[in-house]
């Protein structure tokens, strides 16, 4: 059970997670809804198909930019203030999508400002927040809430698909948008906390004596070799590169399979209803993958669980473009499915180990950055090869031999040298620190 | 070109071609009318803020006690 100063009463950081799995479920499960109103608004607004994945885009886009800048936002004035904020101003604005009858309010709402507040509302910040209240079981509140999008878009995307057939596109932005505005906003408002010192508690698996007579918050907390005053200190060391080269892979190699599947599986003479079951299995096991990470990722060395997770990614990719038909669907599902959202919990949880708490949201914003960049980099050469060679194995191909890369990567870290895991006295105190 | 996936990890939106897929599938599978379903999900994304408040109101009740 988690450290507790108050007595036997349930840890306050599991409400944290609590909230924070809300929090994405509705936010990114939202988000990914908008697929099912491409055909109706284009059809009601006679909009063609490019005007609105312009305005998909472009959304895609800001949110990859605006990710360092929210996360800065988060480590000057906290995850409370930030991520309520960003609620609120996502919560209205998925509202006013229920308003829209021009492309430009469509490209403006959703392209920019929606885009931009789910950057506040998103891993990086809800992460850099649980980091701050959980030490040994760390990457399990990670991985628990990293589970919250996937969740979220196995019950909102139906939901947004049967409220468009039920009502019509406006009724179910509007009950989106107010999901959020009136379920998550309160929620957050009322149950986050930036640091447990801020109700007298200490965070899980910290020593007592560490914090003894102190409880005002991570920043008093010990902190590890590579703890960063500013975020930019982080550059001159080279895990943060490491985990943000992979994490350049993992965006790659996540984005081309989003974009590309579909066609890449109708090449294959796969049928509709077999992709999508495929694809179904695909998503549950997210769900799966992520929690058995985070059951691991408390008791084994990060590092070398992360290697294996793209290790197992690549092992999809080799099934995907070698096996013949619906067997090469299949087998991808599966494997790609386990280590599908298996790598943020990882990659925060190390970046926290590694360079402590102070400029987390920062450092969480600038890899979720190199995410994006490299999803983009995969789609755009993707949709390029395929249009000269007329298949997808060769781009997949690609996309996949660097996801060898980014195990090396992961492996390579000096997770001993530079982890506050590592460090004699914490490990000594919390168990953790043993199977690298 | 569309923007696609409903299982990535940041911001993309769903394939309006594969949603329209699964929307199918579940119909087949359940049978039931879009109404029913609407309610449905609609009652599981109310249980998740009802639970969390239950317990935090709880472990407040519980706390002043202690």
């Amino acid at each position: 059970m988690a450290e507790n100063i108050k007595g036997n009463k349930l840890f306050y950081g599991w409400l944290i997670v609590a909230v924070g799995f809300f929090t994405l479920f509705l936010a990114t499960g939202a988000r990914n809804a908008f697929g099912v109103f491409v055909i109706p608004m284009s059809e009601e607004l006679e909009w063609t198909r490019s005007q609105v994945s312009a305005a998909g885009a472009i959304g895609i886009l800001m949110n990859g930019l605006t990710q360092p800048f929210l996360g800065r936002l988060y480590d000057k004035f906290g995850g409370r203030v930030v991520i309520s904020i960003s609620l609120a101003v996502l919560g209205i604005s998925t509202m006013l999508m229920s308003q829209i009858n021009s492309i430009w309010v469509l490209i403006g709402l959703f392209g920019f400002v929606s885009s931009t507040a789910l950057s506040g509302a998103s891993l990086v910040t809800v992460h850099a927040m649980i980091a701050r209240w959980f030490y040994r079981r760390r990457g399990m509140a990670l991985s628990l809430c990293s589970a919250g999008p996937s969740a979220g878009a196995l019950i909102l995307v139906p939901l947004a698909t049967y409220l468009i057939i039920t009502a019509n596109w406006r009724v179910a932005w509007f009950v989106l948008g107010a999901f959020i505005f009136f379920l998550a906003l309160p929620l957050a408002l009322l149950i986050f906390r930036n640091n447990p010192g801020d109700i007298g508690e200490i965070p899980e698996g910290r020593i007592s004596a560490a914090t003894k007579g102190n409880t005002s918050g991570a920043s008093n907390q010990p902190e590890p070799p590579l703890a960063t005053q500013t975020w930019t200190d982080s550059l001159r060391s080279p895990p943060i590169w490491q985990l943000s080269g992979a994490y350049f892979v993992c965006g790659m190699t996540t984005l081309i399979i989003s974009f590309h599947y579909v066609p890449f599986a109708l090449d294959r003479g796969t049928s509709p209803g077999e992709a999508a079951a495929a694809f179904g299995l695909m998503g549950g096991l997210n769900i799966v993958g992520v929690i058995i990470i985070g059951f691991l990722a408390d008791k084994f060395s990060r590092k070398n669980l992360l290697g294996t997770v793209y290790a197992i990614r690549f092992t999809a990719y080799v099934m995907l473009v070698t096996l013949p038909g619906s067997v090469g669907i299949w087998g991808f599902a599966i494997l790609a499915g386990l280590s599908w959202v298996a790598t943020p919990p990882l990659t925060t949880s190390l970046t926290a180990d590694i360079y402590g708490l102070r400029n987390l949201g920062t450092l969480g914003g600038v890899s979720t950055f190199a995410h994006q960049i490299g999803g983009a980099i995969s789609v755009l050469m993707a949709g390029f090869l395929y249009d000269r060679l007329g298949a997808y194995e060769i781009p997949f191909a690609l996309a996949g031999a660097m996801l060898i890369i980014a195990s090396i990567a992961s492996f390579s870290i000096k997770e001993r040298r530079y982890s506050i895991r590592y460090q004699p006295t914490l490990a000594a105190a919390t168990g953790t620190g043993d199977g690298n | 070109m569309i923007p696609l996936t409903i299982f990535a990890h940041h911001s993309e939106p769903g394939d309006p071609i594969l949603l329209g897929w699964i929307k199918d599938q579940i119909d087949s599978i359940l049978g039931l009318g879009p109404e029913t379903i609407v309610i449905g999900l609609g009652l599981v994304v109310l249980a998740m803020p009802v639970a969390i408040m239950t317990v935090y109101l709880t472990q407040r009740a519980k706390h002043r006690r202690l």
